[in-house]
């Protein structure tokens, strides 16, 4: 244990002096959190109504039967707008129209042109009153590829009278569940979004490890210092773990920088693709992130003891990266997606990702089953390397 | 003369396996290849043991095995009158192994890494840091020593290697071809790091090709040739009639 601490102690001192491989370690974290940065402001200034400085909501609701002029809702929507300081600095202001076409407006909804649809059903307000006990209820619609579009939404729910909460649903007259964002998910959004991460923190997670992994056994094979440690009496198990401790110390002090830069870039991305995060996503994205970073890790050191030089150890990683970031793209072409994918490495990480990323909901056997193959491959391979170690053509250049 | 020796090693013997690469590289269409042959040499205190051969004579081959990097097929190690077998460890506490090979990591200073191998040799850090201030000023390196190895030039790398190498004031000196690749000076200070070992009774082995430097620092001379042990005896014994190079040539022209 104790030389374990010693083998431990040297090989993170080594990390940290020399500037080139803390560069390497460091540098993905600061990566990720300027490209998020800067990918969110270009997005949310192409923003499809329009600049947000001249915010005008425009809203689309069907007659309500009953309400005098303009129905409660769209009156509440104002007073929002009043009261709103940073409504009234940003110059906002709404347009509503009473419509009847409900599909049409639907289109309009998704194409952008109208940021909100509010349907009634027939009869509303009467029927509030009047209990018939038929199906009585508000649709919403908005268009959640605009910023806009979703806000007013969120404006309306949070606004709406108590007599009115109980009536929005997402269950359409036929008893089908109703899908309130129209915005076309394929534009920006979510599904970008939803490829981009998975695909950005695996290359970068997996760059970080590339970056550390040959020079701990394959450069010291190459420079001849392996071979003094193998002569002194310390037990070859004690050096294969005392690095291998190292290694994931470090790799994770990089990986966690890594995932500050997405944690903190991450809104900022958001606001531009109009996402919500919420601290559960940012926890399962993180345990995502350290057990694949535990999985890249050893990978890195099989290879790394295997290799006979630095140069060979990168070389030999090279596919293991081409597979990680191949896998990232899965999510694109796999739309079910079974359980049965969550036994194949890198192919469930880039999906759990995404489907976290996609719809905000963690499916839990998924998630659960990805985060143990990760461990299970990551305690199999270090057993690998401990094994390697012993091995006499491969340790003795 | 057999009574004190401090390492015997009896009929060793090593295979490499070759992969087709090599096969192709030497011309061979054998799967293995025989680097040491039933190989005996014996080690004594306050002796330089001298294993003369060409290149590709098995001497790095012998030397290693010798300090446990390679594991011989057959064959064994007796230290102090003990078998080795698996007890390594406690053998390895005695060895001190040298190439012309510097081994040192860059980053580190030559202070620092003095104190790893220290560690790692399980030596009390009051006790190293005691032998350190002494083995730093024998061989000059303490003005360098809180220097980072990078910034070091060739000579003082050496010196480097040299005084870390025996941080565990080992018995056993093995030096594969010690004067290989250096400058005269640094030759001169191998050369003086040897007698000086000899000097203390440690017992020396170093490998070579170089006639002159077996003649300069050697007690014992084993001629080694593909793989196996030709002639052994003292220096004094093996050039009674003719030098040294004489004895060697003939013997390979016997074989031929
Ligand atoms: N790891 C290895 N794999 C295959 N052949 C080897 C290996 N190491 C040494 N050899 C071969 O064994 C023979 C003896 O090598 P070596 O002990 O290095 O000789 P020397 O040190 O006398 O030059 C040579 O033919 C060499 O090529
Ligand atoms: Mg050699």
């Amino acid at each position: 244990m104790k030389n374990v601490l010693t083998v431990f102690k040297k090989e993170i001192r080594r990390y940290f002096t020399d500037r080139r491989m803390l560069m390497a370690l460091f540098l993905p974290g600061i990566l990720i959190f300027v490209i998020y940065t800067v990918v969110g402001r270009v997005f949310s200034t192409i923003n499809l109504t329009g600049s947000i400085t001249q915010t005008t909501y425009h809203i689309a609701y069907t007659d309500n039967s009953g309400a005098a002029t303009s129905p409660l809702i769209v009156q509440s929507f104002e007073a929002y707008l009043q009261q709103s300081e940073d409504e009234k600095t940003n110059s906002a202001s709404y347009k509503a129209i009473l419509v009847s076409d409900v599909e049409t407006y639907k289109q309009e909804v998704a194409q952008g042109k109208y940021d909100v649809l509010v349907v009634f059903s027939d009869d509303f307000e009467n029927k509030i009153t009047v209990r018939d006990g038929s199906f009585n209820y508000i649709h919403i619609y908005y268009n959640g590829a605009s910023s806009i579009g979703s806000h007013a939404y969120e404006v309306i729910l949070s606004l709406a009278d108590n007599a009115y909460k109980n009536y929005f649903v997402n269950i359409g007259s036929d008893g089908k569940p109703i899908t309130p964002n129209v915005g076309s998910s394929d534009f920006l959004g979510a599904k970008l979004m939803s490829v981009l991460l998975p695909m950005a923190t695996m290359s970068l997670l997996f760059s970080s490890v590339v970056s550390i992994c040959p020079d701990a056994v394959a450069g010291e094979k190459e420079r001849g210092t392996l071979s003094a440690m193998l002569l002194t009496p310390i037990k070859r198990g004690e050096l294969a773990i005392g690095k291998i401790l190292a290694i994931s110390v470090v790799s994770l002090a990089s990986g966690i920088t890594a995932f500050l830069g997405l944690a903190l870039s991450l809104p900022n991305l958001m606001q531009g693709l109009n996402f919500t995060l919420t601290p559960g996503m940012i926890a399962f994205m993180g345990a995502l992130v350290v057990t694949t970073l535990l999985l890249f890790v050893s990978i890195g050191m099989v290879v790394s003891t295997f290799a006979k030089s630095v140069k060979e150890c990168s070389s030999l990683m090279a596919p293991f990266m081409i597979l990680a970031i191949g896998a990232s793209f899965l999510p694109f072409i796999v739309s079910s997606k079974s359980l049965g994918l969550a036994f194949v490495p890198f192919a469930n990480i880039a999906l759990s990702m995404s489907t976290l990323l996609e719809t905000g909901n963690v499916d839990l056997p998924f998630f659960a089953t990805t985060i143990g193959v990760n461990l299970v491959l990551t305690g199999a391979l270090i057993f690998v390397v401990s094994r390697l170690f012993k091995v006499e053509r491969i340790m003795i250049k | 003369m057999e009574e004190n020796a401090i390492l015997k090693a009896e009929h060793l013997r090593k295979t490499f396996k070759l992969n087709s690469r090599q096969k192709r590289e030497r011309k061979v269409l054998t799967d293995s290849l025989v680097a040491v042959d039933d190989l005996s040499l014996t080690l004594k205190p306050g002796v330089i043991y001298g294993l003369l051969g060409p290149n590709g004579a098995g001497k790095t081959t012998t030397l290693r095995m010798v300090a446990t990097l390679l594991t011989p097929d057959k064959g064994e190690l007796t230290y102090q009158g003990k078998p080795v077998g698996h007890n390594l460890s406690e053998y390895r506490k005695h060895l001190g192994f040298l190439t012309s090979e510097l081994k040192l990591d860059d980053f580190f200073t030559a202070s620092y890494t003095y104190d790893y191998m220290s560690a790692l040799y399980g030596i009390p850090p009051e006790v190293a840091a005691k032998r350190k201030e002494e083995v730093f000023a024998r061989f000059g390196v303490t003005p360098f020593a809180n220097a980072q190895i990078k910034n070091l030039s060739t000579g003082m790398k050496q010196k480097v290697s040299l005084a870390i190498s025996i941080c565990h004031d080992p018995e056993i000196i093995i030096y594969d071809e010690p004067t290989n690749g250096l400058d005269i000076l640094a030759s001169r200070d191998v050369e003086n790091f040897l007698l000086d070992l000899k000097k203390q009774g440690k017992a020396i082995v170093i490998s070579t090709h170089i006639f002159s430097l077996v003649e300069k620092l050697c007690d014992e001379v084993g001629i080694i040739l593909e793989g196996k042990m030709k002639l052994e005896g003292t220096l004094q014994e093996l050039t009674k009639e003719k030098s040294l190079e004489d004895v060697f040539f003939d013997l390979v022209e016997e074989k031929q």
